[in-house]
């Protein structure tokens, strides 16, 4: 696990460090992206019945233990 | 139209709560020690609150979610080339102010310069460069208004981090093509941006946790460029925030979840300011990243400032 820094900025990089580098931040973001539709409608959906119902959802059950 | 804030009330819950984040923070520590992030993280590491952060990410309306991944996408070129040419150092003092002119161009409010150290970084963290360069942005006072704790008040933070983040990452680029070594850090990043805004003179730390600058509040967002280029350093500043957060309740009355103390607190060895983490974050994910009390705080009117820090200063 490695934060944002230590991933995507890089000092003075050369041509193929930066394509490299956009290519992963962009495929990442795609993939975070696909992750609020699908992961987040599931939450979105629950938590607006929660609500409905006067409940609480469960964090670890919709985003593992 | 004068808002309403968002209901206490929330709908959903950990079933086993991770350790209290004012014990990870520090609270009640009498040793100094460099903090650690525990809930918004920079991209990719597990912290102890990173469920309650993916709520608060993956129930974001898409026009917020959608922002805040474009902002983020800016960092990408925070640091890059370096021109081979080093423009040469004659007076310090002349080359600070230009660089200030610079950021004020690109669209900086407050600039302030100061020497980063371990502390200023997270835990494990070491900073590439020496110098820190502080930035603040505001945030549209009437906007805030209304909208504080709605999408339209996540929107408008969103909005002054895209705008932030941009400066920074031109002005970093800009220290590079005079042949300097040049990082920008916005939003979560490994440095902490207020106690490094509080060094350089940009302002004070206020009750509510948040920095207070003379002529912007505390409705303002920060970032940093860090860098090798040598500086002339600024001074922290007494514009009277002291004098102010030891009488007035604002925040601390308009805060809904009592997250505010009227009681500076020991943390991590030193006694400052503290918001009470595990009463705000969760109604923080609740409400785009709320922001109550900077908005509420009588140094955000805009005009106000400099009158009110006159006027305190004058009563000692």
């Amino acid at each position: 696990m490695s934060s944002f820094e230590d991933r995507y900025v890089i000092s003075n990089p050369s041509l193929w460090q930066r394509i490299y580098r956009d290519i992963a931040l962009f495929t990442d973001s795609l993939m975070f992206l696909f992750m609020w539709l699908r992961k987040g409608r599931e939450i979105r959906l629950a938590l607006r019945q929660a609500e409905k119902e006067n409940k609480k959802i469960v964090l670890e059950e919709h985003l593992g233990e | 139209m004068k808002n309403i804030f968002q209901s206490t009330d929330l709908h959903f819950t950990y079933r086993n709560q991770p350790e209290s984040g004012n014990i990870l923070n520090g609270l009640g520590e009498e040793e100094v020690r460099r903090p650690r992030q525990i809930f918004h993280g920079s991209g990719f590491r597990k912290l102890e609150w990173e469920k309650l952060e993916l709520f608060f990410l993956m129930t974001m309306p898409f026009s917020l979610f959608i922002r805040g991944m474009i902002s983020r996408l800016q960092l990408r070129h925070a640091d890059g080339k370096i021109a081979k040419n080093k423009s040469e150092i004659n007076d310090i003092s002349k080359r600070t102010q230009e660089l200030k002119t610079v950021a004020e161009e690109i669209g900086a409010r407050a600039i302030g310069i100061s020497k980063i150290s371990e502390n200023e970084c997270y835990k494990d963290y070491k900073a590439p460069y020496k110098y820190a360069i502080s930035i603040a942005y505001p945030m549209q006072f009437d906007v805030m208004k209304e909208h504080v704790t709605h999408l339209g008040g996540g929107l408008e933070t969103i909005r002054a981090y895209t705008e932030i983040t941009r400066i920074v990452v031109e002005l970093a680029k800009h220290i590079r093509t005079l042949g300097w070594p040049a990082r920008a850090y916005c939003e979560s990043a490994d440095i902490l941006h207020i106690p490094l805004a509080i060094k350089s003179g940009i302002g004070e730390l206020g009750k509510h946790g948040s920095i207070i600058n003379m002529d912007l509040g505390s409705d303002i967002r920060l970032a940093t460029v860090l860098t090798d280029l040598p500086l002339e350093l600024d001074e922290p500043v007494d514009i009277g925030v002291e004098d102010l957060c030891a009488s007035c309740r604002r925040c601390t009355s308009d805060c809904p979840v009592d997250a505010i103390s009227d009681e500076k607190q020991m943390v991590r060895g030193i006694e400052k300011w503290y918001v009470d983490f595990d009463k705000c974050v969760p109604y923080f994910s609740k409400t785009y990243g709320c922001g109550i009390c900077i908005q509420v705080c009588p140094w955000s009117k805009p005009g106000r400032g400099p009158s009110l820090s006159q006027i305190l200063l004058a009563k000692r």
